[in-house]
């Protein structure tokens, strides 16, 4: 009992640290979005950490539970003491915690939106920004935010060779990559793998949305991926050797949700249209399968083997 | 064998086989990557393609064959092991170890093979860009009429390009239409001789320069060779100050040969008179600092095949102050081929608040003169006032650079940057015609209209230290071009160059802070090892060697996530203390590191 209660001691602690990195990390990139050339990032923003907090404490719970695996998995438990605090965090965070985060987007709906076009700041005066065609100097910064530049084309064509006057255009504020300026954007919003990685939570949280907008039972069969992801520790006595074992659960544990947002994804059904009748009921489908597999082979490996995790004795 | 021993094979079989694996990937990539290259660089672009992808992720590689290795090697017996045991200190020397290794291979990667792979992969894109201006430009020059240009471009078109079908066939065309037209080639080493023997010659002491000028002028008067006499007194005479004995002789053997030059005149018969008269006029022309109307002169003369020994010598000291003011067209038209870089810009701040931004198509830089001559391919400066009103703008397209001392500026240097002794650029802006005084390529003024000061200049001095020309130069590619030592210095001058100065501090900071980053990554990677590491006794499976790659992938996309993480944590660093950044994010690093060793002897075994 102690000992389990130590394991859930120790499944907050990593919440927490979790927590604290993403909402840091939000705060951070919100502030980068605001951030322009010329200007210094602040260190903190409360409102921009809370808002980081609030989007990202039901994920920081579900994510936690790989490295509480990890860590039950290292010392020295038994099955009863980490399997009973296992199963009743993975309950809570998938059926308690979800819906509370849904409940608090929502009710804090305004002050979670997203930045637009019309917040985004001016550009500074003083710096070059370039683009693959042309370079713009920034030459001054009007009342309204836009900007007045000085455009010039990279292309080499005999006319613009020969004889070339500078032309001045007037730049308006904003652009569609959501920073605000395309220096910043260079650095952190061309990262293709992390953007991707966002895009992916993004359009699974959405999904999500929906679902518990529709009641209860679509987000109950929708939190199927909770059943899914909860499954993976059935993996965890697959090898003999439990860096396999770790690396396998991590690697199921992301590989259930990119299945799953490709389940619900357009491409996919438009990809295998044999599937399109299904598309209502699949992913419930599939993720109880996983379910299914993953809690069978988590089962037989219990009652046919010794843990492998631990050293023989 | 040896625990350590058997680390390193497993790591560095593991890389091999990577670096196997990532050129492999190369060859096998789509056909659509590399169309747009020109066909015999197609091979060496695939083999770039999978060299820039093992790069990319070597540091995952080393973090995955490491994390196998050690957790492979650590499976000895210990029985219960307490916190800080003996054991765990040998085996942290064991992780250091091999994290040290590893680092050091990570950053002889990203520093040296990386920028050689890219540099490398620029030059072939670069290639296929010229081809196609070249193509265009003899196309355009053939339209034009100019047959001269059009076969130029298409030789150096196909010079790039051999095989072309497009080029070969536009080449023969205008070979047919211009079989009377003959190229001319010039040697430009002569040039940068004459230009760096220039910059010596004017290191003499004056004292010995006076007496020598005077002694070889009074030397010419007696042998009857009145020109030369008039010139190197002329010469003395701007030397030494008014009214001291030296001035007074000088002036005075200048004025006499001068005299026996207009009295010789009408001494010769008609045509040696015409002769003596043209190059009298070449010489006068000299005289007033007309250097380009004398050179022609001269140069005419010697077309004619007069090539007596003074029309060759004030050819020379035409072509020397020429060259001070302008250059020969011809001398930057061959040398566009071989552009070291494209697209440069920078902005030049004035005392008086006003600006100059300056754009350059393509610097071309003359190896065999250090980086003292640079020639620009289409030169655009633009002023703009305190207050952002357009003031004028200069464009040419064909500008050479040379440096001069910063002395010879005067005072206009004293509150800027640039050191005393250091050069500055000084930029010509037209170029002439070696042949023909026709053809002088002249750059385009445009002023505002309300501009009082409504000068065009044929040269201008750019005021800035002239080592910078080259940071920017390195700089116009982005921060992560940039080898360290030039970021390190053109960090803090970014801003007044219209450089975002975090930008280039941040990128700074995480290049020198990369090795110390990475030892930490290392050493957490020591720690997942003995954690979960192989249990003493237990044989290697054959088919976990088959779940490697899947491994690599999620330790690439951490290591991706956490360099990403890392770059905030240096803008906000920086948005806190500044420039300090740079030295303060490695000893909090240091720090990490020492922490990371901590945690891993504090680690328990069962």
């Amino acid at each position: 009992m102690k000992q389990s209660l130590y394991l859930v001691f120790k499944y907050i602690t990593i919440f927490l640290i979790m927590v604290t990195v993403a909402s840091y990390l939000h705060m951070q990139e919100a502030q980068l979005t605001l951030l322009v050339a010329g200007k210094t990032l602040p260190f903190f923003n409360l409102k921009l950490f809370a808002q980081g907090f609030l989007t990202y404490f039901h994920l920081c719970c579900a994510f936690s539970i790989l490295p509480f695996c990890f860590y039950f998995l290292r010392h020295k438990y038994k099955m009863v003491q980490y399997l009973i605090p296992y199963i009743i965090i993975c309950i809570l965070v998938f059926f308690v915690i979800f819906p509370l985060g849904m409940d608090l987007q929502n009710k804090y709906a305004d002050f979670l939106s997203p930045l637009n076009k019309t917040e985004q700041t001016p550009l500074s005066e003083g710096y070059f920004r370039s683009t693959s065609t042309y370079l713009d100097y920034y030459i001054s910064t009007n009342d309204d935010g836009s900007s007045e530049v000085l455009h010039i084309p990279k292309s080499t064509a005999l006319n613009s060779f020969y004889s070339y006057s500078p032309e001045t255009i007037t730049a308006q504020k904003g652009n569609s990559t959501g920073f605000s300026d395309p220096l910043i954007f260079d650095i952190f919003g061309s990262d293709t793998h992390v953007s991707l990685f966002k895009d992916f939570f993004a359009y699974l949280e959405v999904k999500m949305k929906d679902a518990y907008r529709n009641g209860f039972l679509s987000f109950f069969l929708f939190m199927s991926i909770g059943f899914s992801l909860s499954s993976t520790i059935g993996l965890c006595r697959i090898g003999k050797w439990r860096l396999f074992n770790i690396f396998n659960q991590f690697f199921a544990f992301f590989a259930i949700i990119f299945l799953n947002a490709m389940l619900y994804s357009n491409q996919f059904y438009a990809a295998f249209t044999f599937l399109a009748p299904a598309r209502k009921w699949l992913p419930y489908t599939v993720n109880y399968l996983i379910f299914a597999l993953n809690a069978t082979i988590g089962i037989v490996l219990v009652c046919s083997q010794v843990d492998p995790n631990r050293e023989s004795e | 064998m040896k625990p350590t021993v058997k680390t390193f094979i497993i790591i560095f079989t593991y890389i091999s086989v990577c670096f196997l694996g990532c050129l492999i990937l190369g060859f096998c990539l789509n056909e659509s990557n590399f169309n747009h290259l020109l066909p015999h660089h197609i091979g060496i672009a695939r083999f770039l393609k999978g060299l820039t992808f093992f790069c990319d992720i070597f540091p995952s590689i080393c973090a995955c064959g490491a994390l196998f290795g050690l957790a492979w090697s650590f499976n000895t017996k210990v029985g219960n092991l307490k916190r800080y045991s003996r054991i765990q200190l040998g085996n942290l020397k064991r992780v250091l170890f091999v994290s040290f290794i590893s680092t050091f291979m990570c950053f002889i990667t990203s520093e040296v093979v990386y920028p050689l792979v890219n540099q490398k992969q620029t030059k072939i894109e670069n290639e296929i860009q010229n081809y196609v201006d070249f193509y265009y430009f003899a196309n355009e020059y053939k339209a034009l009429g100019n047959y001269n240009l059009a076969k130029f471009y298409v030789e150096n078109a196909l010079k790039l390009h051999p095989t072309s079908p497009a080029a070969k066939a536009l080449a023969n065309e205008i070979e047919y239409l211009s079989t009377d037209v003959e190229k001319t080639e010039y040697d430009f080493s002569n040039e940068i001789a004459k230009y760096v023997a220039n910059i010596n010659v004017t290191q003499k002491t004056p004292e010995d320069e006076i007496s020598h000028l005077l002694d070889t002028a009074k030397s010419h008067y007696v042998n009857n060779d009145f020109f030369n006499a008039h010139y190197y007194a002329i010469q003395a005479q701007y030397l030494t100050k008014e009214g001291s004995l030296n001035h007074q002789t000088a002036m005075n053997i200048a004025a006499d040969a001068w005299n026996k030059i207009s009295n010789t005149e009408n001494q010769y018969d008609k045509e040696l008179a015409a002769l003596y008269a043209e190059k009298k006029r070449g010489y006068v022309a000299l005289l007033e600092e007309d250097f380009i109307k004398s050179y022609y002169i001269f140069n005419d003369l010697i077309d004619k095949g007069y090539n007596d020994k003074d029309i060759v010598f004030y050819k020379d000291v035409a072509e020397q102050g020429l060259l001070n003011i302008t250059f020969f067209t011809d001398e930057s038209e061959t040398l566009r081929k071989f552009e070291s870089s494209r697209d440069i810009y920078f902005t030049l701040n004035h005392s008086d608040g006003s600006k100059d931004v300056i754009y350059i198509r393509g610097i071309t830089i003359l190896d065999d003169a250090g980086q003292f001559v640079q020639y620009f391919r289409n030169f655009l400066l633009s002023r703009y006032s305190k207050d952002g009103k357009f003031q004028k703008s200069i464009f040419t397209p064909y500008a050479k650079m040379i440096a001069i001392p910063a002395s010879s500026l005067g005072k206009s240097v004293e509150n800027t940057n640039i050191k005393k002794d250091g050069y500055v650029p000084y930029v010509l802006l037209s170029s002439v015609d070696r042949y023909s005084s026709s053809n002088q390529v002249l750059p385009t003024y445009t002023f505002a209209y309300d501009y009082p000061n409504e000068i065009e200049e044929r040269a201008i001095v750019l005021e800035m230290p002239y080592e910078d020309i080259n940071l920017i130069r390195q700089a116009s590619k982005g921060a992560e071009q940039m080898p360290i030592p030039a970021l390190f210095q053109f960090s803090e001058k970014a801003s007044s160059y219209g450089y975002s100065s975090a930008i280039y501090s941040c990128s700074l900071a995480y290049r020198i802070s990369f090795p110390l980053f990475m030892m930490i990554c290392y050493i957490i990677v020591g720690l997942f090892a003995w954690n979960y590491r192989l249990m003493p006794g237990r044989p290697i499976k054959f088919r976990w060697y088959l779940t490697f790659p899947v491994f690599q992938l999620i330790i690439y996309l951490i290591f991706h996530v956490l360099t990403y993480f890392g770059n905030i944590f240096f803008f906000t660093l920086f948005g806190a203390i500044g420039t300090k950044a740079i030295f303060v994010a490695p000893i909090i690093l240091t720090f990490g590191i020492l922490w990371a060793a901590l945690a891993y002897t504090s680690l328990r075994g069962e």
